[in-house]
């Protein structure tokens, strides 16, 4: 059940909100959390449900362990026992079909289904056990605590991924406001017109120019695809993520910001701490700077950079055009870092391609959205061969055909206003509201106020007819 | 920044409207019928049943329950004609798949089901047959003629154009005009291997130049009207040389209700675009001074029940894939024409009817090789439409059945 789901609106959101609005105390309300939690997760996947309670019980026994022996045996067994939930649901196949390719015969494969959000949960469950290796807080002594921590159900499938450091206190100490219920509606009205009305919208198109046939793409053609992929992963995700955060708000909780504005990113480096934060931000604390960040030298740092996203990568899917398209995001990070380019400065050196794209006017504010659209060839790709075929199209100029002949059926005036409204604010108008003192005081009034919850009534209103035009198949004839 | 407390206000009165309130509003308004709530199937596909939970169905309950609760989602058909008029009005396009919407809100089909139909393509030329497959067409036709002339029977194959040829100038600009595709290029290749080709672009092109206001293809559906079937039941029995079907201009009409047009409903629009006025020929006929019956009664106030010619009797199975037309008529043509067609046939079988003894027509998927043995007609005519020719690379008098598998 997704979060943008007439089902989830109507039927689950609701019911939760009503529920909760009628309790009182803090613990029981956790009680009613976990539960709808549960109940949201069997919903989506109910065959791995058994999965989720038996991570969170382990997870629990191990905090409990942490907490008394608090050595490094038991945190390696922490690790190694989620990463491998995780290498055994995620990335079994990879390894096997891999190992297949250098060993005679056929090996197995395990066959199974994804289990949903694992790679949240079992990531939130590390940081929970490695800052308690830390130190920063006791084990948890309450399993339910435990168990809302890795199951609430508005995060769970998607993050954001949040510290169990961030998120105790607020199990034990929040209150349901409606100051907090009308920011939480707002935000979650917010993300779900960026993930109906912009992403998949755009989605529609994405998928009608890939799903032709390789000789009738053209480079335009694949360009345009890529371009709207580019804004409907934003849009997709940060609509999601925004949902997220509304509905925590709404539930009373402040779950953390998960993007902000990563397009206006004038390197790929910024563009990392601006898109997915709380992934940046685990992979930064709980692998980048124990492997020694960038305090070791030059090589040690690069070798870091490069470890952390190849995992990055990895971390995104299950298949080797995901390690490739992070260790891209990785060769331009070191690039950025390390590439000396231009005159000497006054101090006699050089600087490097990060600060002279962080000051450029003209290369800057494309190099990194360019980057970044470019590599999600790779990310969109089920193969490399396929990935080759969209890169040859979009970088071989005799493939640069006329693209007049297919867009028109691909390129629909939804899409355009999608495209539109979409490229305006993945950034733009967020700039210029920065810099434009008028423009940003009218943004200022507009925020919060009576005319925007107008304007959101309408952004749902859309949402609703655009999810429902979703549901008509209709057949131009029922034949046989 | 906090919200001020109207503004609180506000959103929680638009969770209650537009999220808690919508579901129990339904299940209210459905109960007592209120409103005139829609509930009636447009989409010609059966939509989900409500699951049963079951041990045994446990697992695939909440995708069930899931599918079922957006097919008959709170206010759905509201929505979705309010999505269709956002798109068809507002937007001048629409994200459903296989429709596309042309200048003065003309409707055109880009196809898309099975059997590689591509309207856009045959519009564009872009899918011409290749020289294997026209071998496989002649092949085919080849066999069809000879099965046909060993019985002693003709084979007669009928082209009928799409609508996006015919009514180009309501394309999209950016399709650019018309160009040569698979229905010239299979009129000219069966011309020249000489089987018999009736290709009713020629004659319709002809009408539609010598009468621009009146449309031969309807606004909202894929198909011709009833002036495009008469237009080609005109040419067929010409080519039988024995129509006697009066010159268009000299027939009277009569107007049709409001009708509910196939590429309307795809859009979801179906009930909403029925402004496409159309008139339907009839008393057609040259008078010969028999006053046979019809066989059915003449309603004024129903125009198709004026449609079928003196002496000329219809009936129509129950899924409407098969018609039987008998004329007792002693002037009329004493051959018998079989017609395995596609969903064009009904709009002019009605009026070749009037021309010949005995007509039958039968659905392209509904055909046996046993209904040929039952009519023993004394021409076959295979009746495809320019997005279906590739059925001609399948076609066969043996049984039909290859070509329906294969879709």
């Amino acid at each position: 059940m997704a979060l943008s789901s007439v089902l989830f609106m109507w039927t689950f959101l609701p019911a939760s909100v009503i529920l909760a609005a009628f309790v009182r105390r803090t613990r029981v309300s956790n009680i009613l959390l976990l539960i709808l939690s549960l109940l949201f997760y069997a919903w989506g996947d109910p065959g791995h449900i058994l999965l989720l309670i038996c991570v969170t019980a382990a997870d629990y026994a191990l905090g409990l362990l942490l907490g008394k022996h608090r050595t490094r045996g038991v945190l390696a067994l922490s690790v190694v026992f989620n990463l491998g939930v995780l290498g055994v649901f995620k990335y079994a196949d990879l390894l096997l079909s891999t190992l297949d390719r250098f060993v005679p015969g056929d090996l197995p494969r395990t066959g199974g289904t994804l289990p949903l959000g694992i790679s949240f949960f079992t990531f939130s469950a590390l940081t929970y056990l490695i800052d308690l290796y830390r130190g920063r807080y006791p084990a948890e002594k309450n399993p339910l605590n435990m168990a809302l921590y890795l199951s609430f159900f508005p995060r769970i499938l998607s993050g954001p991924i949040e510290t169990y450091e961030h998120f105790r206190p607020q199990m034990e100490n929040r209150r349901m406001t409606v100051d907090g219920f009308a920011a939480g509606l707002r935000r979650f009205l917010y993300g779900l017109g960026k993930k109906v009305l912009i992403a998949d919208l755009c989605g529609i198109t994405v998928g009608r120019i890939f799903n032709l046939p390789e000789q009738s793409l053209s480079g335009a053609g694949a360009w345009i695809g890529m371009i709207l992929y580019t804004l409907q992963l934003y849009y997709d995700f940060s609509g999601y993520s925004d949902m997220a955060v509304g509905i925590g708000r709404m539930f009373g909780f402040t779950l953390p910001e998960n993007f902000d504005y990563p397009y206006l990113s004038r390197t790929v480096g910024e563009f990392w701490r601006r898109w997915h934060i709380t992934l940046g931000a685990w992979f930064r604390e709980y692998l980048y700077i124990p492997l020694g960040g960038s305090r070791k030298g030059m090589r040690r740092t690069v070798r870091n950079l490069f470890i952390v996203f190849a995992l990055t990568g990895l971390w995104h899917g299950a298949d080797w055009t995901f390690v490739l398209w992070g260790l891209y995001q990785g060769v331009f990070v070191v690039l950025e870092r390390t590439l000396p380019v231009g005159k000497k400065q006054q101090d006699g050196k050089r600087r490097t391609l990060g600060e002279a794209l962080t000051s450029s006017r003209v290369i800057g504010p494309i190099w990194a959205p360019l980057l970044w659209c470019i590599s999600l060839v790779l990310f969109r790709s089920s193969t490399f061969a396929e990935a080759a075929d969209i890169y040859r199209c979009m970088f071989v100029p005799s493939l640069w055909r006329n693209a007049g002949t297919f867009l028109p059926q691909m390129f629909t005036l939804q899409t355009l206003l999608a495209a539109v409204f979409g490229i305006l604010g993945c950034g733009p108008l967020a700039a210029v509201s920065r810099t434009c003192r008028p423009v940003g005081k009218a943004a200022a009034r507009f925020k919060n106020s009576a005319a925007e919850a107008v304007y959101l009534a309408f952004v749902f209103f859309l949402s609703v007819l655009v999810l429902a035009g979703g549901t008509y198949q209709a057949f131009i004839y029922q034949r046989f | 920044m906090s919200i001020k407390k109207s503004v609180k206000t506000i959103y929680i009165v638009l969770f209650i409207l537009l999220i808690a309130l919508p579901l129990p509003t339904w299940r209210v308004c459905s109960a007592l019928g209120a409103f005139g709530l829609d509930a009636a199937n447009y989409e010609n596909r059966q939509t989900a049943e409500k699951p049963v939970l079951t041990r045994q169905t446990a697992s695939l309950y909440p995708t069930q329950y899931e599918t079922w609760f957006d097919e008959n989602m709170p206010f759905r058909d509201v929505l979705l004609t309010l999505n269709g008029m956002l798109e068809y009005y507002v937007l001048h396009s629409t994200d459903q798949t296989g429709v596309l919407v042309g200048k003065d809100g003309w409707l055109y089909y880009c196809g898309a089901q099975a059997n590689d139909e591509d309207p856009i393509a045959d519009y564009k030329g872009t899918n011409l047959f290749m020289e294997d497959e026209l071998s496989q067409i002649y092949q085919r036709m080849e066999a069809a003629k000879k099965e046909c002339e060993f019985y002693g029977k003709r084979f007669v194959v009928m082209l009928v154009p799409n609508k996006e040829r015919m009514y180009s100038e309501y394309m999209p600009d950016s399709y650019g005009d018309p160009r040569d595709g698979r229905l010239k290029q299979v009129n000219d290749f069966l011309t020249e291997k000489g089987f018999d080709v009736v290709n009713t672009y020629d004659a319709l092109t002809a009408y539609k130049e010598a009468h621009p206001d009146d449309p031969i293809y309807r606004k909202y559906d894929t198909h011709w009207n009833w002036t495009g079937g008469y237009i080609a039941a005109r040419q067929f029995d010409t080519f039988l040389q024995s129509c006697r079907l009066k010159e268009p201009d000299a027939v009277e009409r009569a107007e049709l209700p409001p009708q509910n047009y196939d590429l309307a409903r795809l859009i979801h629009l179906g009930n909403v675009l029925t402004d496409d006025h159309e008139t339907m020929p009839v008393n057609y006929w040259e008078e010969t001074g028999e006053t046979a019956e019809t066989g059915e009664t003449a309603d004024e106030a129903d125009p198709a029940s004026k449609l079928l010619a003196p002496g000329v009797t219809r009936s129509i199975n129950d899924t409407f894939t098969e018609y039987v037309y008998n004329n007792s008529s002693e002037s009329a043509d004493p051959r018998h024409i079989f017609i395995i067609g596609d969903s064009f046939s009904p709009m002019m079988t009605d009026y070749i009817a009037s021309d010949f003894a005995g007509v039958t027509f039968d659905y392209y998927y509904n055909y046996t090789p046993d209904m040929l043995r039952e009519y023993d007609p004394d021409v076959v005519v295979y009746e495809v439409n320019e997005r279906y020719l590739m059925n001609l690379k399948r076609f066969t008098l043996d049984d039909l059945m290859p070509i329906v598998q294969a879709e």
